[in-house]
């Protein structure tokens, strides 16, 4: 219905718009319907005096925001021929069915008028809480949202009335909590009653009572959001239009879910932990079953491992056997071939002393009875004698009884073959027989001289010159030496 | 903030002005309903309020004396019918459903039955301001709606056990303020929830 201005003159408008209707009374001025050139309707609200500062300071905020789908948008702003201030913005949809007639389309039309599902109400209210969340994020709000404040446009529901907008002024009774934190908390709390009124068809100052025979599954989703968001303590309430966007979210997609009991509920969640725990045994017994196999196979390399091991080990043990084997062969055969040739040397030795039997010859020089007479001479009248041949002979029959007195021992048979050799070898038996060869001595002419002076001397001052007579040369080297 | 009625009539009869707004909030809702009830139109239900809340202002300080042995709930049950009268036979148009209420002694009995039920939301309101919303929704759906309480913990999701014990928390507080009610006023008989 087309509200008529009693006792009021309607106002002079800018060129660009033309009056249509008045729509409303606020309490900061009157709102009309009016059309700009282009044809589009529009809300004209002009401001009070007493009001401006409020309203200007509102609209000024309102227009250095960004746009949001869910402000009502404010267009053009100016001061009329009145001096008044106005401003025009998006006009609410008209639900009287006629054109003749306006009735804004506000959520508190629908809330009378028509049945929203809650569905339709929390995709509503996201909406709304989006805008809000816009108007929060800009570090300003709204103030006074109420179910009249909502107005739709092209069936999409816009925040008007921003009348109070970041002034701090009061809001609606019954939308204001008792203990308001900030303007954000009171936005919130404002929005969550004004949920509950458009779910529950209730008065704001009824929340929480639950609407009668209300589906429980829609009461369990919506009841979240107004007995939290509405709570009379402020801790408890949402923290912010995030906090609330976030709770009707949640809210929308459970009511969505497929409605589940909790009978129901609890089948499902005992169910997947049963498959669970099935999944877990099945996933433990193959890690056992794998780690058994790992340890079997693990085992078979160790086992592989200690043949090898053995084997090598006996390999080992074969080549060291054989080597000491061998060694032991070598030393055995190195033993056998000493002990042949210490034989041999025995052989040698005693052959070699038995031998030296013919030596008798060799010792005695010209005359069986020389020796005497040299040692006579030598005895007494050592000064006949050359000193060297006397030194020589001297030394040769020193030399000759010792070598025949260890003959004489090496052939009494009474030595060990050890013994035997090592005294045949440590007196140098065979140097000696060989060193002790007078022929060679006494084959010298020279020699033969001294001989015969030994023998003269002899008969000529010790025998009393009784000189046998000679029958061949003394110095020839005839006879044997007997023993 | 919720105020007993028994305070605000006192304060009433002490001559304490803002009490009357608090008389206002406390009762306009009972007239508006009981003027509703009989057909009074929307449009002329604040009339009859401020007709009713006018009376009620003319014999202030006698109103707490009234309170005693539920004598304002006649008193003021008394004025509400007169007023509804006194409408009806102003208009010439056809009158209200209830009408003719006001001509026999149903109007008094129906009224009881009103204030009565008009009371006890009133003692839930003083309820939801002892517990958190939603422990007073576990009560209002257990005891206001009847619904099982298996049916309440599911809708709240909550424990069984979380739901005994909340209504009977709730169960306690409205046992204090019931008996307070059924004192000063022994014919209103209000049942224990």
């Amino acid at each position: 219905m087309i509200a008529c201005l009693k006792n009021s003159v309607p106002p002079a408008l800018p060129e660009n718009l033309s009056l249509l209707a008045v729509i409303g009374h606020g309490g900061a001025g009157n709102i009309y319907m009016v059309q700009d050139i282009t044809g589009k309707k529009l809300a004209l609200k002009i401001i009070r005096p007493d009001w401006q500062t409020n309203e200007l300071n509102a609209i000024t905020l309102l227009r250095e925001l960004s746009p949001h789908p869910a402000l009502a948008q404010v267009y053009q702003t100016g001061k009329l021929s009145s001096g008044e201030f106005y401003y025009t913005m998006e006009l609410a949809d008209n639900i009287s069915g006629d054109d003749s007639s306006y009735r804004p389309d506000t959520l508190a039309a629908r809330i009378t008028d028509s049945s929203m599902s809650l569905a339709e109400i929390l995709q509503l209210f996201i909406s709304l809480a989006q805008g809000m969340q816009h108007l929060h994020d800009s570090g300003i709000y709204h103030g006074d949202i109420k179910p009249e404040n909502i107005i739709f446009v092209n069936g999409m529901p816009k925040f008007a009335d921003f009348g109070t907008l970041g002034s701090g002024a009061a809001g609606t009774a019954g939308f204001i909590p008792d203990n308001p934190q900030s303007g954000i908390d009171r936005d919130c709390y404002a929005l969550c009653k004004t949920f509950y009124c458009a779910w529950s068809k209730l008065d704001a100052a009824d929340c929480p009572i639950p609407p009668e025979n209300c589906n429980s599954r829609e009461l369990t989703c919506a009841g979240k959001i107004y007995t939290s968001g509405c709570s009379p303590v402020a801790s408890q309430r949402f923290a912010g239009s995030q906090a609330l966007l976030a709770a009707l979210q949640t809210a929308q997609k459970k009511l969505l879910s497929p409605a589940v009991s909790r009978k129901w509920r609890y089948m499902t969640a005992a169910a997947v932990l049963l498959l669970s725990l099935a999944a877990a045994l099945y996933v433990i017994r193959r890690q056992v079953a794998s780690a058994q196999v790992e340890q079997q196979r693990i085992a078979q390399e160790q086992h592989a491992q200690e043949l090898q091991r053995i084997a090598e080990q006996y390999a080992q043990e074969q080549q060291r056997i054989a080597e000491q084997h061998a060694q032991e062969q070598q030393r055995i055969a190195e033993q056998h071939a000493q002990e042949r040739h210490d034989k041999i040397r025995l052989f040698m030795a005693k052959l070699s002393v038995k031998n030296s039997e013919t030596f008798t010859g060799h010792f005695q020089p010209v005359r069986r009875d020389f020796r005497d007479m040299f040692e006579a001479v030598n005895r007494e009248f050592p000064e006949e004698l050359d000193p060297a041949f006397r030194k020589y002979v001297s030394d040769f029959y020193r030399d000759g009884d010792s070598f025949l007195k260890l003959r004489k021992l090496l052939l009494s048979g009474n030595l060990s073959d050890e013994e035997f050799l090592k005294l045949y070898e440590e007196e140098k038996y065979k140097e000696r027989f060989i060193d002790l060869n007078l022929r060679q001595f006494l084959a010298s002419k020279e020699n033969n001289k001294h001989i015969n002076k030994v023998i003269r001397v002899y008969y000529s001052k010790i025998n009393g010159n009784n000189m046998p007579c000679r029958r061949r040369d003394p110095g020839s080297f005839t006879g044997r030496i007997s023993q | 903030m919720y105020t007993t009625r028994t305070t605000v009539l006192k304060n009433i009869a002490a001559g304490n002005e803002v009490a009357w707004n608090d008389l206002y909030v406390i009762y306009h809702p009972l007239i508006l309903s009981c003027a509703m009830k009989r057909g009074v139109p929307v449009a002329d239900v604040d009339d009859i309020i401020q007709q009713v809340m006018l009376a009620l202002f003319n014999n202030g300080k006698f109103i707490y004396s009234r309170q005693k042995h539920g004598l304002f709930r006649s008193y003021l049950g008394g004025i509400i019918r007169h007023k509804i009268c006194d409408y009806f036979r102003k208009q010439p148009a056809t009158p209200g459903p209830g009408a003719n209420e006001e001509c026999d002694d149903s109007f008094e009995k129906n009224f009881l039955a009103e204030y009565r039920t008009y009371v006890i939301k009133e003692a839930l309101g003083e309820l939801k301001h002892h517990v958190r919303p939603e422990i007073f929704e576990t009560f209002y759906l257990c005891c206001m709606q009847n619904r099982p309480d298996k049916e309440v913990a599911e809708i709240q999701q909550i424990l069984p056990n979380t739901v005994t014990a909340r209504k009977k928390r709730c169960r306690e507080i409205m046992k204090n303020i019931i008996e307070e009610l059924n004192f000063s006023d022994p014919e209103l008989n209000i049942p224990l929830l």
